[in-house]
């Protein structure tokens, strides 16, 4: 069991990339609400594997993009509205940006979402998609040509 | 090209978004090592569910953006919808186009000093509207110590009627002529917040939540606000 004191190097890494995943993941879950207690999750497992993780950063990918796929294959109706009633950011308004894109990326499988935001919007590699999917690197360049099929009809101005 | 168009929305769409830390809670470290997981069977307050039912009813479907008059000659923040810019949901195409919203009429000098209006959000859904004003000293992540305010009027058929029924405990004010709740622990609201909603009929609900302002504040804030339909 981990030893609940700070591990050195792991605040400094908390404070550098929260800001950042929570966005990623919304993104990918389509509410912001939810992002957060998934990036929660996230920064919970690293910390509890803070000294045997090799490259924090890929796992924090890895351990987010498990944390919406699971998400987004168990949510339904109801669950989503509780989901938003426990959030502490229950009345705040999405911006009607991030609406529009969620609303667009709705438009994708759940593998496709995942991959095209860690692709445009984290801007990583496919060999790092695929890390963080647990797939091989082959199968995201059919993800991403997809998704990006569908994107353009839906972001079509 | 598609891949310059997804990384500027996609980064236009979340740069609001600002997480509060929760890393002390993390080093805490609460019994077992581990923080369970989000669950969906998390069952917040009736009333809250219904909030965020009409919240996320209306923030799911058609969302809208409207341009702030403010009258720099008037004692009032007067918050007029203009056009919105965006449609139903599922389109994106921005042609046709819907008023949405509501007008809202706060007394300023009801305010703590400093605060000021910030934003105003529009939405609308297949089951009714809402619109939510954002006060702060300054533009910001609203997880300072405050003070912060965000009124909010929803209307949806009967919704008002649901979530009087629902509420529990007594009312802790009037305001103008209607029962007012207060509330500062439910899951729906912020550590540090506290809610006053109202009913102003069978169909809209007000709520203001607050942080950092003194409830004599916010009650003569709820007391000076004025819906115009």
């Amino acid at each position: 069991m981990t030893d609940h004191t700070a591990l050195p190097g792991f605040p400094a890494f908390y404070d550098a990339r929260l800001e950042r995943t929570v966005r990623q993941v919304s993104l990918m879950v389509g509410s912001v609400a939810v992002a957060e207690d998934i990036a929660h999750d996230a920064m919970v497992q690293i910390y509890e594997r803070w000294d045997a993780i090799d490259d924090p950063g890929a796992y924090l990918y890895r351990c987010a993009a498990n944390g919406a796929l699971r998400w987004l294959r168990s949510r339904d109706r109801s669950s989503t509205l509780d989901d938003e009633a426990g959030s502490p950011r229950l009345t705040v308004v999405p911006a009607v940006e991030f609406v529009e894109m969620a609303d667009a990326l709705g438009r994708l499988t759940d593998r496709q979402r995942i991959a095209v935001v860690l692709r445009y919007y984290e801007d990583l590699s496919e060999t790092e998609i695929a890390a963080a999917l647990d797939c091989r690197t082959g199968t995201v360049g059919p993800l991403l040509t997809r998704a990006r099929a569908v994107l353009r009809k839906e972001l079509a101005p | 090209m598609i891949e310059q168009l997804l990384r500027d929305r996609m980064e236009a769409a979340v740069t609001d978004i600002r997480p509060a830390s929760r890393l002390d809670e993390i080093l805490a470290g609460p019994p077992g090592g581990t923080v369970p997981p989000p669950s969906p069977s998390r069952q917040p307050p009736r009333r809250i569910t219904l909030l965020a039912v009409a919240a996320a009813l209306v923030a799911v479907a058609a969302f809208t953006a409207g341009w702030l008059v403010r009258s720099a000659d008037r004692d009032t923040t007067r918050i007029e919808n203009q056009p919105a810019t965006t449609t139903a949901a599922g389109s994106t195409s921005t042609a046709e186009r819907a008023r949405v919203g509501t007008q809202l009429t706060v007394l300023t000098s009801t305010l703590p000093k400093g605060v000021r209006l910030i934003d105003e959000t529009p939405t609308s859904g297949g089951d009714g509207f809402s619109t939510t004003l954002r006060f702060a000293a300054e533009p910001g992540t609203f997880t300072g110590s405050g003070p912060y305010l965000r009124i909010s009027v929803t209307h949806a058929d009967g919704f008002a009627t649901q979530w009087a029924e629902r509420s529990t405990g007594d009312p802790v004010a009037q305001v103008q002529g209607h029962d007012a709740w207060r509330s500062d622990d439910g899951p729906g609201i912020q550590p540090g917040w506290t809610s006053l909603s109202w009913a102003t009929g069978p169909d809209e609900l007000v709520e203001i939540q607050s942080k950092g302002v003194a409830d004599d504040t916010v009650l003569a804030i709820a007391r000076s606000v004025q819906i115009h339909p």
